[in-house]
């Protein structure tokens, strides 16, 4: 053990629970959803999980129906069902779409 | 021209952010650079360090955060660098901005009209996590962290790493980072040499210029409202900073000022 081996530098790969507890923790101080948003908010918005860059965000329908222009191809028997430009990465690709959003709950319930 | 932003950020306090936003500010002024200096403290310390009561001031960083006001009134001309001022009201900037979607960008949304009128802009942030830190984060292309030669200092950058992540993530993809700078370092403790080298091995972030050793004179020159190079332009600590400026700037450093940085005599 080094002199600084106590210090750990952060974490790269994380797990959904680690995910949420950021969220619940130093993340709550963003208002911009990056994972998750509020027990309020989930009536107002749905969860986009991308399956190129894996990344889950909150947006509104509006901000789903504008990722769909111009093109979008459903393909429903994929588990990511819809093909258009992903909210978060910017680029065309599979996503998976749920309403209402999901929330701290629903993430740590594989149902 | 559009300026390089810089966040100078450790989650750590006392690590000498302010004295080296103030010490960059005035070394990349002398290399001719238009340099903006932002104040995004409560404490305020970098707008007393340059000799100004932001109490006695029309507008300040508070202003432009919650009233919108443009960012060019909280701008002061001061010898060695512009600078915007801020007071203790940006303490309340924190509970102001909490409730409001998007807090994250507004310092980003009001230095936009600036970025043409300068070179680099250096944002002094708070040592905590909050809006005002996320603010500058979220508003800067390149982080610089100042470290002290200690293991609190050394911790600190740990937790402002995975701060930064979530930046990338949430509101910054592009922030990048520059670097860290070595401060109030002794040269004679094996401590301070081994903190250097495990902050640049574990996290893999290179050391700007030369480690910027202590001196009295810093604790003087915010008194004077100055920077050190105006200061106490001799000390070791001034030729450092004026090293770190060219690195950062990608200019030659003089041998001389980096011999004199090293504590050599030349």
């Amino acid at each position: 053990m080094t002199e600084f081996d106590r210090i750990a530098p952060p974490p790269t790969e994380t797990g959904p629970a680690q995910v949420w507890r950021r969220i619940d923790g130093r993340r709550a101080v963003f208002s911009v959803g990056g994972d998750g948003p509020s027990a309020v908010d989930r009536w107002l918005e749905c969860t986009v999980r991308c399956d190129r860059c894996a990344r889950q965000r909150s947006v509104s329908p509006t901000r789903l129906l504008l990722a769909c222009v111009p093109f979008a191809l459903v393909v429903p028997w994929r588990t990511h069902p819809l093909l258009a430009r992903c909210p978060a990465c910017g680029q065309v690709a599979w996503l998976r779409v749920r309403y209402p959003a999901e929330t701290l709950e629903d993430a740590a319930d594989p149902r | 021209m559009t300026a390089t932003v810089y966040a100078v950020a450790n989650q750590k306090g006392g690590v000498a952010k302010t004295t080296t936003v103030v010490s960059l500010a005035a070394a990349l002024t002398e290399l001719g650079f238009a340099v903006l200096a932002i104040d995004m403290d409560p404490q305020s310390a970098l707008t007393f360090s340059l000799g100004y009561d932001a109490g006695q001031m029309q507008a300040s960083m508070h202003d432009v955060l919650v009233r919108s006001e443009p960012l060019e009134r909280a701008v002061h001309q001061h010898a060695e660098t512009d600078v915007a001022v801020a007071n203790a009201d940006l303490a309340g900037a924190e509970v102001t901005l909490a409730a409001r979607a998007g807090r994250e960008f507004r310092l980003r949304g009001a230095l936009e009209p600036l970025r043409a009128t300068y070179d680099v802009v250096l944002i002094d942030c708070p040592p905590s996590l909050g809006v005002l830190t996320l603010n500058g984060l979220t508003a800067a292309d390149r982080l610089l962290v100042p470290v002290q030669c200690e293991t609190l200092a050394h911790r600190g950058v740990a937790q402002l790493l995975e701060t930064v992540a979530d930046v990338r993530q949430l509101t910054n993809p592009d922030l990048r980072i520059a670097g860290f700078v070595a401060t109030m370092y002794d040269s004679r403790t094996r401590h301070a040499a081994a903190v250097i080298d495990d902050v640049a091995q574990r996290y893999s972030m290179p050391l700007i210029g030369v480690p910027v050793r202590s001196s009295v004179r810093f604790a003087e020159a915010p008194h004077a409202g100055r920077s050190i190079l105006r200061y106490a332009d001799r000390v070791p600590g001034a030729a450092a900073y004026r090293v770190i400026a060219a690195e950062l700037a990608c200019v030659p450093v003089d041998a001389q000022v980096r011999t004199r940085a090293e504590g050599r005599r030349t």
